[in-house]
């Protein structure tokens, strides 16, 4: 993970790094807004003052990422899931497992419990969210009521399904002081960014204003066959070996297949889904992390490959093939690249821009 | 200018105290950055204040009255305005006995920071930046300061409106990306003989004539100060010379916001070096060929493991550069065993600097000494014309408990690699392996070691010797067969002692035991 500069930060950047740590805030903000980072930073500075910080992440990758982030700055703040968290804080509070099944957790009950006995409130301890979208609306109820200082930040477009809470839920139940809202995009590249709002499919928090920064054209490979393209990929690796490679595949074998290729040509690589170890990841070295696309949200790279596109089961005429392939290339910071394997065009390329499409042809 | 038209009556109670330039808070962390207490038009993200009086210089006002003006400086992301005081020889009066304007300083000039409260201190430090170094500041809490009565915003530009436009020599972009070159080239330098003698010209002030002498190693043409924007047509520069200036030229004119596109930079180099008149066919050749490998390790289309040949060649330093785009990426290669001459990581990390600048360079990689140092120089970009007191640095290599180190001024600004890791690649190697015999003839044609050479000439039918031109020629019928003998023993020692590049010609030699 790179952090800004001083001279990097934009002024509503600024603006959220300074609001005080003892209330609520609402920070949104599309993908590439620099929410994260800016947890980040809001969790640094509560380092050597009378509080305890927690970061929350929705999902064990974007926790590690965090993790690692953190490490970065020098700064020792736990990092939770937010499952791992709220057991944790349930079973300390009520002495017992939150009630529900499958992680879906029975509110009207937990708040039974806190009516019958009523948690203690903790002013001191400053809760940073990030990724707020995916985690269940009513615990804003509850970190409102129990918490000193909140900072919630969420996208709306990034939802990983439709259970996730909305914008205007979290407004709802957590009443912040007063909200934030991040316009600008700085992950990406001017030209990066262009292709991703090819693909972008509309909500509320909307599609950030394009960058200036440029770069690199994004660029469309095709190969002839699986270690071909595992090649290619090595190769462009070898020579950017400091940089961050995230290589994004439909599945999980694809995963495994990408991994082995890549670990054959003596290229530094971790693979990651549901089923494998998450410990192997490091965001902080440079090399390669193969990771399917539903497991991208919320992580940046250098450089993107979206790999064998032609495996992608998703409805092509659905928004949320569209939405997927947005969240996918906004996770680029300054290359990216499409490729599929085998003869022919696969369906998938219809979506892409024009000009991909004719380098295609 | 009158004191009643500035700021009313009583000028005798109105001037006390020290000068101070009332800034928003977040911009000191701008001047930070930099060490240079510059004026608005130096800046790459501002925030109202007294410097929007003015772009081109720093106002100042007597601290007595700096209350007045707080409210302009208090608007930005914080909501927090600072009173920096100032050295009183640094401000340059104006007429007006409670109005000055800043002298071309660094941030050794600062006496002072002035808070409001505990709080706003608090708040400040807690804030870090990887380029910004807030620990050790002379902050002090004056609340007295904060309160006072009224001179605006539009009193201080009336006071100022007498006083001429200041000009520099060359705009504070540019400056700020030469003092990039610079640190990269002081960071990055090879431990050697000449490492002292490179960091003190990089430091000095004035900086010194370009030599006569012929230069033969990029430490001796190293260009780096405004003139590298128009890069020179001198028939007797070198193709590297040539190429380095033409990819330095290119590297200034990024825009650093962005992300490099090694591509289009290719290609810019490229007509560049297409309208340089004083390239011979054989410079051509070698740049096409060049542009060619360069295009091919950047499409993905081969891998880059380490370069073939170890001798210094701009074209691998403009590769080196290209791909590793960061500065702390590109300081990183040393680590690596990619057979690069010392050199080619010098200029490789001066490019990069080039098209970074100092002031977004984490602190980590410029100690207060260092960076203090390079911001003088800086000045000395701006304000050629100024009368700088001259500086000699003093560069040193010593030994440490935590091992080499380079000092300046008596302060360590870089740790030196450890040798020892070379020492014991060389005892290692075995010099008499198959295959090592021209690498290590190569090694010592390449620096010159003639006199542990020994040649011998056989030819099979007789000879006829003959003195012509000072040497002598030996004629005979057929070809003739030629053996060399090395010294093995004195050329171990000999590379022992010389520090210029032995890590490369022990990475040189090991990788051809390899084969």
């Amino acid at each position: 993970m790179r952090l800004p500069t001083y001279q990097e930060l934009t002024p509503e950047q600024d603006a959220v790094l300074m609001l005080p740590l003892d209330r609520r805030w609402l920070v949104t903000g599309p993908p590439g807004s620099g929410k994260s980072v800016l947890a980040l930073f809001r969790a640094q500075a509560t380092v050597g003052r009378e509080l305890e910080p927690v970061l929350l992440m929705y999902n064990k990758l974007l926790a590690r990422y965090s993790e690692q982030g953190l490490g970065q700055l020098g700064v020792d703040v736990p990092v939770h899931t937010f499952h791992s968290w709220w057991w944790r804080f349930f079973r300390e509070q009520w002495q017992q497992a939150p009630p529900g099944q499958d992680w879906e957790y029975d509110w009207q009950e937990i708040t039974h419990l806190q009516l019958a006995s009523p948690a203690a409130r903790s002013p001191d301890l400053v809760l940073l969210i990030d990724e707020a979208q995916d985690l269940p609306a009513q615990f804003f109820l509850f970190a409102r009521l129990l918490f000193g200082g909140l900072t919630v930040f969420a996208d709306e477009n990034q939802r990983i399904n439709d259970e996730n809470c909305t914008l205007d839920e979290i407004r709802e139940m957590l009443r912040p002081d007063d909200e934030r809202r991040l316009t600008e995009n700085h992950r990406n590249t001017r030209e990066i960014a262009e292709v991703a709002a090819h693909f972008y499919a509309g909500a509320e928090t909307g599609i950030p204003a394009l960058p200036d920064r440029e770069g690199p054209r994004p660029e469309v490979h095709l190969h002839a066959s699986l270690q071909e393209a595992v090649e290619r990929i090595a190769n462009l690796a070898t020579t950017a070996r400091h940089r961050q490679i995230g290589v994004f595949v439909p599945t999980t074998r694809l995963v495994d297949e990408y991994v082995r290729g890549l670990e054959a040509r003596d290229v530094p690589v971790a693979g990651y889904h549901s089923g494998r170890d998450i410990e192997l990841l490091d965001f902080g070295r440079p090399g390669v992390i193969v990771t399917t696309w539903a497991s991208a949200k919320g992580l940046e790279f250098d450089m993107v490959f979206i790999a064998e596109m032609q495996a992608s089961r998703g409805d092509v005429e659905s928004v949320e093939l569209r939405m997927r392939l947005y969240v996918l290339c906004s996770r680029a910071r300054r290359e990216l690249y499409f490729s599929w394997t085998g003869r022919g065009v696969p369906t998938i390329a219809g979506l892409l821009p024009s000009w991909c499409r004719e380098a295609v042809a | 200018m009158s004191d009643a038209t500035l700021f009313g009556p009583a000028p005798d109670i109105a001037a006390r105290g020290g000068w101070v330039a009332v800034l928003d808070e977040a911009n000191v962390l701008e001047w930070l950055s930099s060490r240079l207490l510059t004026p608005k038009a130096a800046f790459v993200k501002h925030y109202a204040d007294v410097l929007d009086v003015r772009d081109d210089l720093v106002p100042l006002v007597r601290s007595s009255v700096a209350g007045g003006l707080v409210a302009v400086a208090s608007s930005g992301a914080s909501g927090a305005c600072v009173l920096v005081e100032v050295d009183e020889a640094a401000a340059i009066p104006v007429g007006d006995p409670r109005v000055a304007v800043l002298a071309p300083v660094t941030f050794d000039s600062v006496r002072a920071l002035h808070m409001r409260s505990e709080q706003q201190r608090a708040e400040f430090l807690a804030r870090r930046y990887e380029n910004v170094e807030v620990d050790g500041l002379p902050i002090e809490i004056s609340p007295e300061l904060f309160a006072g009565r009224a001179p605006g915003e539009e009193d201080l530009r009336r006071a100022l409106r007498g006083v001429a436009r200041v000009r520099t020599a060359v705009d504070h972009a540019l400056a700020d990306r030469l003092g990039g070159g610079r640190l990269m080239a002081v960071q990055a330098a090879a431990d050697d003989r000449a490492l002292r003698g490179l960091v003190q010209a990089l430091l000095r002030i004035p900086p010194a004539k370009p030599s006569r002498q012929r230069a033969r190693t990029p430490a001796d043409w190293l260009v780096l100060g405004p003139a590298l924007r128009r890069p020179s047509a001198r028939k007797t520069a070198s193709f590297d010379r040539q190429l380095y200036e033409d990819a330095a030229a290119e590297f200034l004119l990024r825009d650093r916001r962005g992300v490099l596109d090694p591509n289009a930079v290719v290609a810019a180099v490229d007509a560049r070096m297409r309208r340089r008149a004083t390239l011979s066919q054989d410079d051509r050749e070698r740049w096409a060929k060049a542009r060619t490998w360069i295009e091919g390790l950047l499409s993905g289309t081969r891998p880059f493991n380490r370069f073939r040949s170890a001798e210094f060649r701009a074209e691998k330093a403009l590769l080196l550069a290209l791909v590793r785009s960061e500065p702390t990426e590109v300081l990183t290669w040393r680590e690596e065993a990619i057979g690069a001459h010392a050199d080619d990581l010098l200029l490789a990390a001066v490019l990069v600097g080039l098209a970074h600048g100092r002031k977004t360079a984490p602190v980590a990689m410029r100690p207060r000494t260092l960076d203090e140092a390079l911001a003088r120089r800086e000045l000395f970009d701006l304000f050629p014309t100024l009368e700088h007191a001259p500086r000699e640095p003093v560069v040193e290599v010593d030994e440490t408990a935590h091992g080499r180190c380079l000092s300046l001024n008596g302060m360590p600004i870089r740790q030196l690699p450890e040798q020892a890791r070379t020492t014991a690649l060389l005892a290692s190697l075995d010099l008499t392996a198959p295959g090592l015999q021209d690498g290590i003839l190569a090694v010592c044609r390449r620096k010159g070691w003639a006199d542990l050479v020994r040649t011998s000439v056989r030819f099979d039918g007789e000879l006829q010797v003959r003195p012509r031109a000072g040497a002598t020629e030996i004629q005979g019928a057929g070809f003739p067969h030629v053996s060399h003998r090395v010294d093995l023993a004195a050329f171990r020692q000999r590379l022992m002692a010389d520090a210029d590049q032995v890590d490369q010609v022990v990475d040189e030699l090991s990788a051809a035991v390899g084969r």
